[in-house]
């Protein structure tokens, strides 16, 4: 990349003013397991750097197995073997991607920024303690009647998966028991 | 001593008089606060085709609020310890309600509320999952009472009437009413199992399904 072309590209970006709705172009991967939210995240996030991942393939490697793809028996949907039907954490790492991740909510206007100006997917986990928790991919946001709305991809429920909004203080900090986990962002292909 | 003891029932009493005052003047009840998520609903629906909410404009439209269904969470610990526990008895709210909008007696979509300290609000639109669950749980009473528990962990959702339960859990119908206590039981060997392989695994880490 040239000079003016840095350039060009620094000036786009710090003169990126997000307006009051935008969505990243994102296919729904719904979860081939009871318990794989964690790979169909990674694979939804992954799949927006242009990397191809299966749910499968991040479960043998999690697991250290070989025989995820392997379809359950005598279930015509798209579930995958029990004997990989466990709950995980996202594979961003193995799957190629580079990530940054923190414990607390984005800002609302670090949230819009990572939609509209970097076309990024974000991951989102949330759950309470000593339970298991659910993540799920944020693809874009919208503002309506003075009210912030998230964008989610869900991959619950296996083989059906979701498209929702969630009010934006809701995944600052979600009602009742659960919390926020974790935010992973700028998300990059190494 | 005994002027100090009075003074302090009064400035309590005066708090919570002022909170309660706070709540009631700064909050929108539920249903306003469902009502007010129907029409940012209908507004995104209508003014951008960006989303895929798996509901159109004109299903939203002309649609009611309905009977809210209350949402509940299972204690895990007590279900697995409890050798004589109910899953109604175990179970705590989530204060949050589940609003169906309902349209030619069918659920187009689910506006969940949620209640703050300050107000009730819309947390959540578009719940596919609830929709379609609760188009299959016959509506003859108008969800009135009907009652949703969440069991963490084996992640069953379970739609309780008085002694009766609604779910698709291990392959259901959820269509068809099963008892409440036989399923308690079911849940009870699940959560147990799940205890095992994967509690000491949980208590070293986060882990997401």
């Amino acid at each position: 990349m040239t000079l003016w072309g840095i350039g060009l590209l620094f000036l786009t970006q710090s003169c990126c003013n997000p307006g009051i709705i935008a969505s990243v172009n994102n296919t729904i991967r719904p979860q081939e397991t009871d318990n794989w939210c964690w790979a169909a995240t990674t694979q939804m996030m992954a799949q927006n750097e242009g990397i191809s991942v299966t749910q499968c393939d991040l479960a043998n490697h999690r697991f250290g197995k070989t025989n995820c793809c392997d379809d359950q028996a005598n279930d015509s949907s798209c579930r995958k073997t029990n004997d990989c039907n466990r709950p995980g954490w996202l594979e961003l790492d193995y799957a190629g991607l580079k990530f940054t991740e923190t414990g607390t909510a984005l800002s609302w206007d670090e949230l819009k920024k990572a939609f509209y100006c970097s076309k990024d997917i974000l991951g989102y986990a949330y759950g309470q303690s000593g339970v298991v928790g659910h993540v799920v991919a944020l693809k874009g946001y919208v503002t309506v009647s003075g009210t912030n709305y998230v964008v989610v991809n869900d991959p619950w429920s296996p083989c059906n998966g979701e498209e929702r909004l969630l009010e934006y203080g809701e995944y600052v900090n979600p009602t009742g028991a659960s919390t926020h986990w974790a935010t992973f962002y700028k998300i990059s292909k190494k | 001593m005994k002027n100090l003891k009075k003074y302090l029932l009064l400035f309590f009493m005066l708090l919570s008089v002022s909170i309660f005052a706070q709540t009631q003047s700064s909050g929108t009840s539920a249903r306003e606060a469902a009502n007010k998520g129907k029409a940012e609903l209908l507004k995104v629906l209508s003014d951008s085709k960006e989303f895929n909410l798996g509901v159109t404009a004109s299903d939203v439209e002309g649609s009611e609020v309905g009977n809210p269904v209350e949402e509940l969470t299972a204690d895990f610990k007590s279900l697995v310890n409890n050798q004589n526990s109910n899953l109604s008895t175990i179970s705590s709210r989530t204060e949050r309600l589940i609003f169906p909008l309902v349209k030619n007696d069918k659920v187009v979509t689910i506006i969940t509320v949620a209640s703050t300290p300050k107000r009730y609000k819309a947390v959540e639109l578009a719940n596919r999952q609830y929709t379609s669950e609760l188009n299959q749980i016959t509506r003859a009473t108008s969800f009135q009472g009907l009652k949703l528990i969440l069991v963490p962990n084996i992640n069953a959702a379970v739609y309780v009437m008085d002694d009766r339960a609604f779910t698709s859990y291990n392959g259901r119908s959820i269509r068809e009413a099963t008892s409440l206590s036989d399923l308690t039981a079911e849940l009870q060997k699940d959560a147990r199992e799940f205890d095992v392989k994967f509690g000491e695994e949980l208590r070293k880490g986060k882990l997401v399904r």
